[in-house]
C-alpha cells in the first residue's frame, strides 16, 4: 500500500470537494447575506459566464482572461436583472425565490432557443502531478486556489473599502443606513452585480472541466444552495467557508470509506443534521454565541 | 371600476384563448384524412442534446413519405401528419403528453422517450389505450408487449459482440461503473453475461446517483485494480466530468461505453483529448461508412444546417417512421391489429442509415449491424471493426414468441435459464 500517495489522494479530494462547494456558493451567499435574496438564477449566471469564457477563449483570448471576461459579462447581466426585477423583492425571501426561479427558466430556455443545445467546452489545462502511484489533475487545485482567492478578495472588499462599509451598514439596518445618506439602492445593485460576477467566474472555471449546455448551471445550484443555507447569512464569508469545510470533510470521508454514492447522500444528511443543531446556519450560530458571551 | 374592467378584459381574452384551443382541437379531430404520428422528445432540458436530432429524423422521414404522395390506406392515399411535443426532460410531462397524443390527437402511432424512465412513463399510457408505441434509441431490450416496438439496438447488438471483441483484444479483466437507474443496472447484468460467455472477469462493479461529479476516489480505485479495460454507463452532464478528471489523473486504460458519444456526441462537446481511448458500439452515427450513411447525414444537414452531429437517435427515429410507413402500406389500413400483424411479418428498411434493418416479428426488436469505433486523442472517431448484423434472439431464448402470445412484461438477463450461473445471488 502506497501510504503517502493515499494520504495525498484524500487531501486532494478534500480540497477538490471544498473548492467545488466554495466556487458554486460564493456568489450566491454574497447576495443572500447583503440582500436577503436567494437567487435561484445563480446557475444561469454561471452558465452565462461559461458561455462567454468559452466563446472568447476560442476567439483567441487566453484562458484566465476569458474566465475574467465571463465574470464581467455575468456581473453586467446581474446588474440589469437587479434593476429590472430584483429591486422589487428586497428582503422578501419567498417572493424572491419564485421570481428568480422564473428568471432562471427564461434565461436557460432563451439560451437554448438562441444558441442550441450544446457547445464545445474548454480543454482542462495544466496536466497532472504524481505522488507515489497516484496522479492528480493540477487544474482542480487551481480551482480551489481560485475559490480561496475570490473569498479573500470579497472579504477584503467588505472589510476595507467604502462600498464594503456601506454594504455592511445596509446589511445591519437598511432603513438607518439610508437615513445616514447611504444610497442603499446602489449598494444592492452593486452587490448583486458582484455576486453575479463571482458566479460568472465560477462558471468560467467549471467550463474547463464540464460540458456546457443552457442547463449547465442547474448542476451546481443544489449544492450551492445547501452550502449557503448551512453557512447562514449572519456573516456570509465565514459561514460559507465553515459550511464548505464541514460538508467537504463529510463527503471526502464517506466517499472513500464506502463510495461516491454514499458520499453524495451524506452531504445532504450532514446538512440536515447541521440545520437541526443550528437552524439558521453556522455563522448565525457563532454570532448568537458571541452576542451571548458579550452580554454576560 | 378600474379593477373590474381589467378583470372583464382578462376574462374576455381568456375566453378567446379557449375558443382558439377549441378550434384547434376540432381541426385535429376531424383530420383523420391524414395518418397521425405523435412524437414526444426532449427539446429542452438536459436531454435535448441527445433527443433534438431524433426529431430531425422524424421530420425527414415524414417529408420524404409525404413528398412521394403518402401511403395508400383505407381506400385513399393519405399523408402523415406529424404532431411533435416537447417532453422537457421531465417524466411527468411524458405521461400527460402521451395521453394527449392518444386522446386529443387520435394518434395512429406514438413514438416517445429517450431514457428508460421517460419511455416507461409514455409507453404505459400508450399501450394501455391499445395504440402502437415505438422507442427509437438504444435500450436495455427484453420488453415483450403486443403494442410496443423498438427500432434501436439492444445489448444483444452492443454489449455482447463489442465486449467479446474487447476481451479478446485487450484481456479479460474489466471494471464497471454506471448510473444508478434501471437502464445501467440492466447494462450491468448484460456485462456480466458477456463476461461469463467470453471469459471476462469483472473486478469492480459500482453504481452512482446522477448528481456525482467528483471522481477522484473512483479513479484511484480503478487505477488500483489495473483492469485491461473499463466499461462505463455514465449518464448526464455531471457523470461526464469523469472523463476530463480521469484524463488529468493519468487514467488511460481503454474505456467502453454504449451511451457516450452515440447519444450525446461528447467528442464534439469536450475539448480533446478528454475522451481519447474510448470505444463505442453504435448502430449508427454519422461516421459510419457507406452510401446510406453518407446520404442520410447529408439530407439531415441540408434540412437542419445547425446540426452539431448526426447521432444514433436521428437514424433510428427515421427508420421507425419508414418501418411504420411500410407496415401501413402492407396492411392497407391504419387499423391497429392489422398494422401490428404487418409489423410482425418482418418489415425491412434495406437502405437504413446504419445498414440493412429488419424488425423481427417474434421479438418486436430489430436485426441490424453494429460498428466499433475508437476515439483518438484529437477526438476523431476511427472505425476499428464492423461487428456485423446481429439478430435479436433474447425473447426467443426466454421462451417468448411475440406473434403467438405477448406476456406484457420486461425480461432481463437473469430470466434466461442458460445464464442463471452468471447471477449467483438470484
Amino acid at each position: 500500500m502506497d501510504i503517502a500517495g493515499q494520504i495525498a489522494s484524500y487531501t486532494y479530494q478534500y480540497f477538490d470537494n471544498l473548492g467545488f462547494l466554495l466556487l458554486s456558493g460564493i456568489g450566491l451567499i454574497v447576495i443572500y447575506g447583503v440582500m436577503g435574496v436567494i437567487n435561484m438564477a445563480h446557475g444561469e449566471l454561471m452558465m452565462i459566464g461559461a458561455y462567454i469564457a468559452v466563446s472568447t477563449f476560442y476567439a483567441g483570448v487566453p484562458a484566465p482572461l476569458a474566465v475574467g471576461l465571463g465574470g464581467v459579462g455575468s456581473g453586467l447581466v446581474g446588474m440589469i436583472i437587479e434593476q429590472l426585477v430584483i429591486r422589487h423583492f428586497y428582503n422578501q425571501l419567498l417572493s424572491s425565490l419564485v421570481v428568480t426561479w422564473g428568471i432562471s427558466l427564461i434565461i436557460s430556455q432563451g439560451t437554448l432557443l438562441l444558441l442550441g443545445p450544446s457547445i464545445m467546452n474548454m480543454p482542462t489545462p495544466l496536466g497532472s502531478i504524481s505522488v507515489g502511484s497516484f496522479a492528480f489533475g493540477v487544474y482542480r487545485l487551481v480551482m480551489f486556489a481560485t475559490a480561496l482567492g475570490l473569498i479573500a478578495a470579497t472579504w477584503a472588499l467588505f472589510r476595507w473599502t467604502k462600498l464594503g462599509a456601506q454594504a455592511q451598514a445596509t446589511m445591519e439596518d437598511p432603513v438607518m443606513a439610508s437615513a445616514l445618506g447611504i444610497d442603499t439602492r446602489r449598494v444592492y445593485t452593486l452587490t448583486f452585480g458582484l455576486g453575479s460576477a463571482l458566479g460568472g467566474i465560477a462558471g468560467g472555471m467549471f467550463a474547463m472541466t464540464a460540458t456546457i449546455s443552457p442547463f449547465f448551471g442547474q448542476n451546481y445550484t443544489p449544492m450551492a444552495f445547501i452550502t449557503v443555507v448551512v453557512g447562514g447569512g449572519a456573516s456570509p464569508i465565514v459561514g460559507l467557508t465553515y459550511a464548505g469545510m464541514y460538508l467537504a470533510g463529510v463527503q471526502t470521508i464517506s466517499s472513500n470509506l464506502v463510495n461516491e454514492y454514499i458520499g453524495y447522500v451524506s452531504v445532504i444528511a450532514a446538512a440536515f443534521i447541521a440545520l437541526l443543531v443550528m437552524p439558521s446556519g453556522i455563522s448565525d450560530f457563532f454570532e448568537q454565541r458571541r452576542i451571548r458571551r458579550m452580554s454576560r | 371600476m378600474n379593477t373590474l374592467s381589467r378583470l372583464s378584459r382578462l376574462i374576455s381574452s381568456l375566453s378567446c384563448v379557449f375558443a382558439l384551443v377549441g378550434v384547434f382541437t376540432v381541426t385535429s379531430a376531424s383530420a383523420k384524412d391524414q395518418i397521425v404520428l405523435c412524437t414526444i422528445d426532449d427539446l429542452s432540458g438536459d436531454f435535448s442534446i441527445m433527443s433534438t436530432p431524433k426529431t430531425y429524423g422524424y421530420k425527414l422521414a415524414v417529408k420524404e413519405i409525404n413528398d412521394a404522395g403518402g401511403i395508400q390506406v383505407d381506400g385513399a392515399k393519405k399523408t402523415i401528419k406529424l404532431v411533435s411535443y416537447d417532453g422537457q426532460s421531465d417524466i411527468k410531462r411524458y405521461q400527460e403528453l402521451a395521453q394527449r397524443c392518444v386522446f386529443n390527437d387520435e394518434a395512429d402511432v406514438v413514438m416517445a422517450g429517450y431514457t428508460g424512465a421517460e419511455r416507461e412513463a409514455a409507453r404505459k399510457e400508450v399501450v394501455r389505450n391499445k395504440t402502437i408505441y415505438w422507442h427509437n434509441n438504444q435500450g436495455e431490450g427484453g420488453i415483450a408487449d403486443k403494442y410496443s416496438f423498438f427500432s434501436g439496438p439492444t445489448p444483444e447488438q452492443q454489449v455482447l459482440p463489442a465486449l467479446k471483441y474487447m476481451i479478446k483484444e485487450m484481456g479479460p479483466r474489466m471494471t464497471f461503473i454506471g448510473a444508478d437507474y434501471n437502464f445501467c443496472r440492466a447494462i450491468g447484468q448484460w456485462v456480466r453475461v458477456a463476461a461469463g460467455l467470453y471469459g471476462g472477469k469483472i473486478e469492480m462493479e459500482e453504481y452512482f446517483p446522477f448528481g456525482v461529479s467528483q471522481w477522484q476516489s473512483t479513479i484511484d480505485k480503478i487505477k488500483r485494480v489495473k483492469p485491461d479495460f473499463q466499461v462505463h454507463c455514465l449518464v448526464g452532464a455531471e457523470h461526464a466530468q469523469f472523463y476530463p478528471q480521469a484524463q488529468a489523473a493519468g487514467l488511460v486504460t481503454p474505456m467502453w461505453s454504449n451511451v457516450t458519444i452515440t447519444d450525446g456526441y461528447e467528442h464534439k462537446r469536450f475539448a480533446p483529448p478528454s475522451l481519447a481511448n474510448m470505444y463505442v458500439p453504435p448502430g449508427y452515427i454519422e461516421d459510419v461508412p457507406g452510401e446510406a450513411s453518407k446520404a442520410f447525414s447529408t439530407k439531415i444537414r441540408a434540412m437542419f444546417p445547425d446540426t452539431v452531429y448526426v447521432n444514433e437517435h436521428a437514424a433510428f427515429g427515421y427508420v421507425a417512421v419508414k418501418a411504420m410507413a411500410a407496415a401501413w402500406k402492407k396492411a392497407g389500413t391504419t387499423e391497429t391489429d392489422a398494422v401490428i400483424k404487418a409489423l410482425e411479418g418482418d418489415i425491412s428498411v434495406p437502405d437504413a442509415p446504419g445498414g440493412p434493418w429488419t424488425m423481427r416479428g417474434t421479438q418486436h426488436h430489430a436485426a441490424m449491424p453494429t460498428y466499433l469505433f475508437k476515439v483518438d486523442d484529437k477526438h476523431k472517431l476511427n472505425l476499428i471493426t464492423e461487428l456485423g448484423v446481429t439478430e435479436p434472439t433474447f425473447l426467443t431464448d426466454v421462451g417468448v414468441d411475440m406473434t403467438k402470445k405477448a406476456p406484457g412484461r420486461q425480461f432481463l438477463p437473469p430470466d434466461n435459464p442458460k445464464w442463471k450461473q452468471f447471477f449467483p445471488a438470484n
